[in-house]
């Protein structure tokens, strides 16, 4: 099943803490311009962190033409370093500019994440980010659309608050 | 060097053009540490005594310090220069990502000097840097500047710290605003900029920064969130902002109304943290690293305004264009602290000014007619706002107010100073010190002027407790002794420091032991560090900073409040009745120099000055 990370818009405050530990864990630099997650400004007031969005029909993995590129069974996108000769073909085509170079090895590198235990998603503070596959999205987004279609009914019944927790 | 530090200096002169890089001594550095440390000590050696603030060898120094860009929760920059507002030591800082962005360029420190005869900007991308043209940006508002500057380089991902029209217009007190709405407002730092044809500095930087043992830093931001998880003032800064203080000040009457007439405003509640998270807030939004993420995004609902996106309003604001002003409407404050954002001025001094200029109403010595026939009554909305435009456009009365309260006030005479709430020049936060009386201290002995941020105190006196400096209870707001002095001289010392590696005031300063500072400056620089030798560097640079103000003029005579704070007591509120006791006051001012080394006439001692190793700066006069 394709995993990736599900951003909460309302919670992420743009402090970036999940780009300086992710620089940190892959790279032991506090460098964020080797996170494989970037934090993305948006005027008036939107931060958005985005990373490999695991695509089911990777064009970075079609583009290469080192054959650099492959998919693994979780749909997480492995790069062969020794294949991999730096031509910066696949970020190119990354619609979401989430492959990032390596300046010191030429190789590119992309977000694996963790293996399923991301650590941009441990550190942030508010919660923003979470590990989700599409169906469990839409499971959670389904809910909270209930939660919310439902409230006029039932809001004086005071079945909501329990459902709320 | 070990950790921490880039070691490089970048120095631009906009008179010759001449861009230096200069290594940055690691002595100096273990001395000094960086950010308002470094700067204060470059301040002394590069601007001579009786230097015009905002003539031609004044000098900016914008500085990260060891911690800049670590994980080390911090997203800020300190900037030193003469201030044009106080004519003593200046420094300001600000959070958000422009510091970090300084430091992956590669630089601890830029050093700004001369000015140039036409508006440029800095651009700095690593090690290419260069001034470029600012004509077309002459005049743009800060946020306006930064689109305009993103767009021109082609990069949106650029942090660029500019200044605005009133910058421009040198206004005494503008600001120098970054990464939207984040400003190093205090002491007039946009002027001096704007003095020297200095419209923006735009910084990229594609480095990391090292520290010395990774896996400690882990371990010590580990436990910095275990305290920040649990500690709940800070827990109450990510829930309603810095405006989460309106309820804690207002508690004890020492929220400053009509301009310090009194601590209790009856509709504080509208003006409040929770009532902004009701009604106007729409978004949270943190500085580089930091979890508590206490800065605002509101946008305002009705009006001439509507849909204006305001990047805040911070609590100081709530103070000085609220209660300050008699004005219980969050809406207009919300405009305000947009405003003097867009304009680049601090809205601290431009409440103030305002406020001082609606008492001068009231007591008949301001007539209609000298303000520009604007209605100064407390409170009128109208007039609040028109004045922050005046003021930042110098235009009308606004030319008098742009100069500050202690020079505006000395312009209207006829016992006018009087109602310029201010020491040394620099207008009082939203802190009443006879509410507040550590505060008094704070303010009476800052070396930036009537700040409040200097020390933690306004913690303490606010009865919640600060690990910074840990009490087995909690400190009588309403009490002015020994205790409070050993507090500030402790805590001026540790709030130094925190400038200084360049943290944050609201993470560190409340989350931090000593001794959890000692090993975070340890663990990145490889230096180790104990708590004595972080308490020495700060009170080497408090008093360094002291010196300079004492070659400027500065001595006992400055280390005063208005008037007011001794004669009046507050009206009303849990702090009625309240007042300072000036026999009390100044021997505690008499303790205050004994315990560091002062003489009676508050200038510091030979023997202080040698045992601090600060005797190069010898002679002070
Ligand atoms: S750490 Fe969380 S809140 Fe901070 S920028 Fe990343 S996703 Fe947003
Ligand atoms: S999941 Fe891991 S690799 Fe991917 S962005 Fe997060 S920290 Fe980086």
């Amino acid at each position: 099943m394709r995993q990736y990370l599900k951003v909460d818009l309302d919670k992420c405050t743009g402090c970036r803490t999940c780009e300086v530990v992710c620089a940190e864990v892959k790279t032991k630099e506090c460098n964020p311009k080797k996170s494989l997650i970037r934090v993305t400004f948006v005027p008036p007031y939107f931060f958005l962190p985005i990373n490999c969005q695991f695509c089911d029909r990777p064009p970075c993995v079609s583009s290469c033409p080192e054959s650099a590129l492959e998919v693994d069974e979780k749909h997480r996108i492995r790069v062969d370093p020794k294949k991999c000769i730096g031509c910066s073909w696949c970020l190119n085509v990354c619609p979401f500019g989430a492959i990032v170079l390596d300046e010191e090895t030429n190789v590119v590198r992309i977000c694996d994440l963790c293996n399923g235990d991301p650590e941009c998603v441990k550190a942030c503070p508010t919660n923003a980010l979470e590990l989700v596959t599409s169906e469990l999205a839409s499971i959670k987004n389904r809910f909270s659309a209930a939660q919310k279609l439902l409230a006029g009914l039932i809001s004086s019944s005071g079945i909501l608050k329990e459902v709320k927790g | 060097m070990k950790g921490g530090y880039k070691g490089k200096i970048l120095r631009v002169n906009l008179s010759t053009g001449r861009i230096e890089k200069e290594n940055l001594s690691p002595e100096l550095a273990r001395k000094f540490l960086g950010g308002v440390g470094l700067g204060s000590y470059l301040l002394f050696k590069e601007v001579p005594a009786g230097t015009d603030p905002l003539g031609e060898s004044n000098k900016l120094f914008f500085c990260t310090g060891p911690l800049t860009g670590t994980r080390i929760p911090t997203g800020r920059y300190v900037v030193v220069f003469k201030s044009p507002l106080t004519s003593i030591l200046g420094w300001s800082s600000s959070a958000g990502h422009w510091g970090p962005e300084l430091k992956f360029a590669g630089y601890d420190l830029l050093i700004v000097e001369g000015a140039s005869s036409s508006p440029v900007y800095l651009w700095i991308d690593d090690d290419f840097v260069e001034l470029r043209k600012a004509q077309h940006l002459w005049g743009a508002t800060t946020s306006e500047t930064q689109r305009r500057i993103r767009k021109e380089l082609g990069d949106e991902e650029v942090r660029i710290a500019c200044i605005g029209p009133a910058g421009e217009r040198l206004v005494r007190f503008a600001s120098i605003i970054n990464d939207e709405g984040r400003a190093a407002g205090r002491c007039g730092a946009g002027a001096v900029m704007g003095s020297k044809k200095l419209k923006a500095i735009a910084v990229r930087g594609h480095g990391g920064v090292k520290v010395a043992d990774p896996e400690r830093v882990s371990e010590l931001v580990k436990r910095m969130y275990e305290v920040w998880k649990s500690e709940p003032f800070v827990r109450s800064l990510h829930l309603y902002g810095t405006n989460a203080m309106t309820s804690f000040t207002s508690g004890i009457a020492a929220f400053p109304t009509r301009n310090f007439q009194s601590g209790w405003f009856e509709e504080w509640e509208k003006l409040s943290g929770p009532t902004l998270s009701k009604t106007l807030l729409v978004k949270k939004a943190g500085c580089f690293g930091c979890p508590i993420a206490c800065g605002r995004v509101s946008v305002v609902k009705s009006g001439p305004y509507q849909g204006m996106v305001v990047w805040g309003p911070e609590y100081e604001h709530v103070n000085t264009f609220g209660a300050g002003c008699g004005n219980s409407d969050l809406e207009i404050v919300s405009i305000c602290h947009q405003l003097v954002n867009e304009y680049g001025m601090d809205g601290i001094s431009c409440g103030r000014a305002i406020s001082f200029a609606m008492e001068c109403y009231e007591k008949g010595l301001l007539k209609k007619e000298e303000a520009d026939g604007l209605d100064l009554t407390w409170g009128n909305k109208e007039t609040i706002v028109e004045l922050v435009k005046r003021i930042g456009e110098r235009r009308g009365i606004g030319d008098l107010l742009a100069e500050g309260t202690r020079l505006a006030a000395k312009r209207l005479g006829r016992g006018t100073e009087k109602y310029a709430m201010q020491t040394k020049g620099l207008e009082y936060a939203g802190y009443e010190p006879r509410g507040m009386k550590g505060m008094a201290l704070t303010y009476a002995l800052g070396n930036r002027g009537g700040c409040h941020i200097t020390t933690g105190m306004l913690y303490l006196d606010i009865g919640t407790m600060t690990w910074m400096y840990p009490l087995d209870s909690p400190l009588d707001p309403q009490v002015l002794d020994l205790e409070k002095v050993k507090a500030e001289i402790a805590l001026e010392r540790r709030y130094t420091v925190i400038e200084a590696a360049v943290l944050c005031k609201f993470f560190a300063g409340i989350v931090f032991t000593p001794s959890l500072l000692a090993s975070s400056l340890s663990a990145v620089t490889g230096w180790e560090m104990d708590e004595g030798e972080v308490d020495r560097i700060g009170e080497r640079i408090w008093t360094l900073q002291r010196m300079f103000n004492v070659r400027e003029g500065i001595s006992r005579k400055d280390d005063t409040l208005p008037e007011r704070f001794f004669t009046e007591p507050l009206p009303d509120g849990f702090s009625q009745g309240q007042v300072l006791d000036r026999k009390t006051f100044e021997e505690m001012l008499d303790t205050y120099y004994r315990m560091v080394g002062w003489d009676e006439n508050g200038i510091p001692r030979e023997e202080k000055i040698r045992e601090l190793g600060l005797e190069e700066f010898l002679p002070l006069r």
